[in-house]
């Protein structure tokens, strides 16, 4: 008898638990025998929109039809998830915007009188209104001001949306503006943001959405920025981050990893300032932020020029999935070793100038570094050829400096030097002026002179020789090359066709958008295509590409 | 079968009994004062933890069992010269210990010294709550504290094989003393990750300087301290 009811026990289990499944039929988008209800896909409904922006609600209505009678409308129940979190009982899903990204959702109907669950997925799409443009940072008075050009097409910018942090924040940026930087965090979907260094306290702004993340100077150990931390420069990488602060301190922090990637501000700054062999004041720093590893193959370092000891430092900051052995924040000294075919001191064969040493640059320092990649790829680090801008202490002269740098990983260095020649004499070129390296695209770097800085030029790289290409209305304060060619194994899946651009921002708060294509330079005049006026002394400037372009760079 | 269950019903009602003889004694109307940690856990310490520092305040938490609280009760301690074998110049025990009006638990303080015999060996204070004042001692278990102090620098449990590859290396004292010297800390035990590393790497600056300036730190093996930093910095 005990037997017949062990077995009567496990059936009737048996039956429950083959009911209970029986109930998830699955991802339906037909109906099947038997079916009493067809549910439509989403993505085949033609009312039906799965594409919405990040600050829309987001409002659907679904297709479903009875395939035969006895089911009553009565008897339905409804439910709809995103991301696997039921969000809706409704008939019809409204909900609040959804976080910028691919979202996978699902819509059931649920026969109540018989249990039986009817579902299809879809996929939403929530699109940032900020995914292509110049993000320019100015001072208003003493106030911080974050504005945004979007790109209607090749040639044509949107409108300028004035304080657009304001608008979307409700709140004023802050004060005392330095630098706006883009910081990536790594990930299945890499996520970017914005650093808006400042005086005041610097933030992190959601690139998508343009929402405040955090205050900065709460990233500390304890809370606060140490005594005296004005944020002037930084450098992320999947492993970490720096910070460079107005006099000379280098802050350090590193990340925790989840599932190989970065979880981002999951690490703190530290509040004793990096101390490197010899003592080091940082004055310059030149770092590849924009060089995820999705994104553009990877520049895992960035340079730093120490004035205290007159040399170049490294600092190594890609993690390779949070391996320990390649752990972000290894600073080196910069050398060239002495099986390098060039060494400091012998003579360029163009110029006749002896080669300094980027270890003890002697009788020049460093007004200002830039680079160019020559090629880039996804997971493999990239050489950069840079090139400093140095200037004599003795004649008061103005020299570039060009070498190749590349890191595998933290031990496995190259360096070469390439070339060491005079920037040409021109008028008006000093402390004030700006220098830019264009990343990749055309050989040539941009700088100002002229009366009151408000020229622009262009130095071919090639030949040698600088031309004035652009005289603006008043001072240039700030200038920003966009989306520039760089070689790639990518280049068929390129997503934009906005290149060849620069903006410029002037001390009256004048922005003036330039064609810097190939045969606008060569003919010695980049055209303004459209100009904005009304910023406050522009201070910096920024271009964001929509993740994923590999064959350009938005610097 | 029936013979079965009263045999269990009667061992579990042991088996209570026996739980509940295991509970707090009944003190009646008494007032009891004891230590709210047992006897066994020690308290131990360096000097060495805390550079130019040669005296330290241990404090110790009581609990009571009484009915009033409604003024300020005194109890007494002492040393227990038994289990005792720091110098009676070591320690100094609290004066005056009480639980304050209103109160059912108070604190106690023993003021430890550094002295020589400290540089060779750890030494105990062992103190006991004794009869005296408003208050009976408590449980046994509960009457007597050792404090185990010294002057030499040991392991800590937080740098174990994990802490050492990925921070600071192999153990030695001579590392944990210079690194204590640099953060002036001497416990990571309840600190995150951040604050972890930007101690090790405030060690490692620290290093660095200490060698700019000539004074290069070797460890034990008279190999350089930075040769065994395994964190990045």
């Amino acid at each position: 008898m005990k037997r017949y009811v062990k077995l009567l026990t496990a059936l009737l289990a048996g039956i429950f638990l083959t009911t209970a499944c029986y109930e998830d039929k699955g991802n339906y988008d037909y109906s099947t025998t038997g079916d009493d209800i067809l549910v439509y896909r989403m993505d085949t409904m033609k009312s039906v929109r799965l594409t919405w922006s990040y600050d829309e609600k987001i409002v659907i209505e679904p297709g479903y039809r009875f395939l035969h009678e006895g089911v009553a409308e009565s008897d339905l129940a409804y439910e709809w998830s995103i991301d696997g979190k039921v969000v809706s009982e409704e008939r019809i899903l409204e909900i609040d915007p959804l976080r910028v990204g691919r979202h996978a959702g699902s819509f059931t109907v649920i026969d109540t009188g018989r249990g039986i669950r009817y579902s299809t997925i879809f996929t939403l799409v929530v699109t940032s209104s900020f995914a292509e443009g110049w993000f320019i940072l100015s001072d208003d008075g003493g106030q911080s001001l974050l504005s945004y050009i979007n790109l209607v097409d090749a040639t044509t910018p949107g409108e300028l949306v004035r304080d657009v942090y304001g608008d979307v924040n409700g709140e004023p940026l802050g004060s005392d503006p330095r630098k706006i930087r883009l910081v990536a965090y790594d990930g299945g979907t890499p996520t970017y943001e914005w650093e808006v260094l400042q005086g005041s306290g610097s933030v992190s702004i959601d690139q998508a959405t343009i929402t405040k993340v955090t205050d900065i100077n709460t990233e500390f150990i304890g809370g606060a920025a140490p005594e005296g931390f004005v944020p002037v420069d930084g450098f992320q990488r999947d492993g970490g981050s720096i910070l460079l602060s107005k006099d000379g301190k280098v802050y350090q922090r590193d990340f925790s990893f989840y599932n190989d990637y970065p979880v981002a501000h999951s690490g703190k700054y530290g509040t004793t300032p990096v101390y490197f062999d010899g003592g080091m004041e940082i004055a310059l720093m030149n770092g590849f932020d924009h060089f995820t590893n999705k994104s553009y193959g990877h520049i895992p370092f960035a340079l730093l020029y120490d004035r205290q000891n007159n040399r170049l430092l490294s600092v190594y900051g890609f993690n390779v999935k949070g391996n320990i052995a390649s752990e972000f924040g290894t600073f080196r000294a910069v050398r060239i070793p002495e099986s390098a075919s060039v060494q400091p001191g012998d003579a360029d064969p163009e110029s006749g100038l002896a080669f300094p040493d980027v270890a003890d640059l002697g009788d020049y320092t460093v007004e200002a570094m830039g680079a160019r990649v020559t090629y880039a790829t996804v997971g493999v680090a990239t050489t950069s050829t840079n090139i400093l801008l140095l200037k004599g202490k003795t004649d008061g002269k103005y020299y570039l400096l060009s070498f190749d740098y590349k890191m595998n990983s933290e031990t496995s260095v190259a360096i070469a030097l390439n070339w060491f020649r005079a920037l040409p004499e021109v008028e008006g070129f000093g402390a004030e002026s700006l220098f830019e390296v264009c990343i990749g695209g055309n050989e040539v770097l941009f700088f100002t002179a002229g009366t009151n800085n408000n020229t622009l030029y262009a130095y071919d790289l090639v030949a040698g020789t600088a031309t004035a290409v652009y005289t603006a209305p008043g001072q240039i304060t700030a200038m920003r090359p966009g989306v520039v060619d760089i070689p790639s194994m990518y280049a068929a899946y390129a997503k934009t066709v906005y290149k060849d651009r620069m903006l410029l921002g002037t001390e009256s708060g004048q922005l003036v958008l330039l064609d810097i294509s190939e045969e606008a330079v060569t003919a010695g005049s980049t055209p303004e295509i459209a100009s904005f006026s009304g910023l406050g002394k522009v201070v910096d400037m920024d271009f964001y590409v929509a993740k994923n372009p590999y064959c350009y760079f938005g610097f | 079968m029936k013979k079965t269950i009263i045999f269990a019903f009667a061992a579990a009602l042991l088996g209570a009994g026996g739980c509940s003889e295991q509970g707090l004694p009944t003190y009646g109307d008494g007032h009891y004062v004891y230590f709210a940690e047992k006897s066994d856990e020690i308290v131990r310490f360096s000097f060495k933890t805390t550079p130019g520092e040669d005296t330290r305040t241990i404090r110790l938490g009581v609990e009571t069992v009484t009915r009033t609280t409604d003024r300020t009760m005194s109890y007494r301690l002492e040393i227990d010269p038994e289990k005792t074998t720091a110098p009676s110049e070591a320690y100094d025990l609290d004066p005056n210990p009480v639980i304050p009006a209103g109160m059912f638990t108070g604190e106690t303080y023993v003021t430890v010294h550094r002295t020589a015999v400290m540089d060779e060996k750890e030494v105990d204070i062992a103190v006991r709550i004794v009869e005296g004042g408003d208050f009976l001692p408590g449980p046994t278990t509960n009457c007597l504290r050792i404090i185990r102090v010294s002057n030499i620098i040991s392991q800590p449990d937080w740098w174990n094989q994990d802490f050492a590859d990925a921070f600071l290396g192999t153990y030695s004292n001579k590392k944990y003393e210079e690194f204590i010297k640099a953060t002036g800390v001497s416990d990571l035990s309840e600190m995150d990750n951040s604050e972890i590393t930007a101690l090790c790497r405030e060690f490692v600056y620290y290093l660095r300087e200490q060698r700019d300036l000539g004074n290069e730190i070797f460890d034990e093996d008279s190999s350089s301290m930075l040769d065994g930093i395994n964190i990045n910095a």
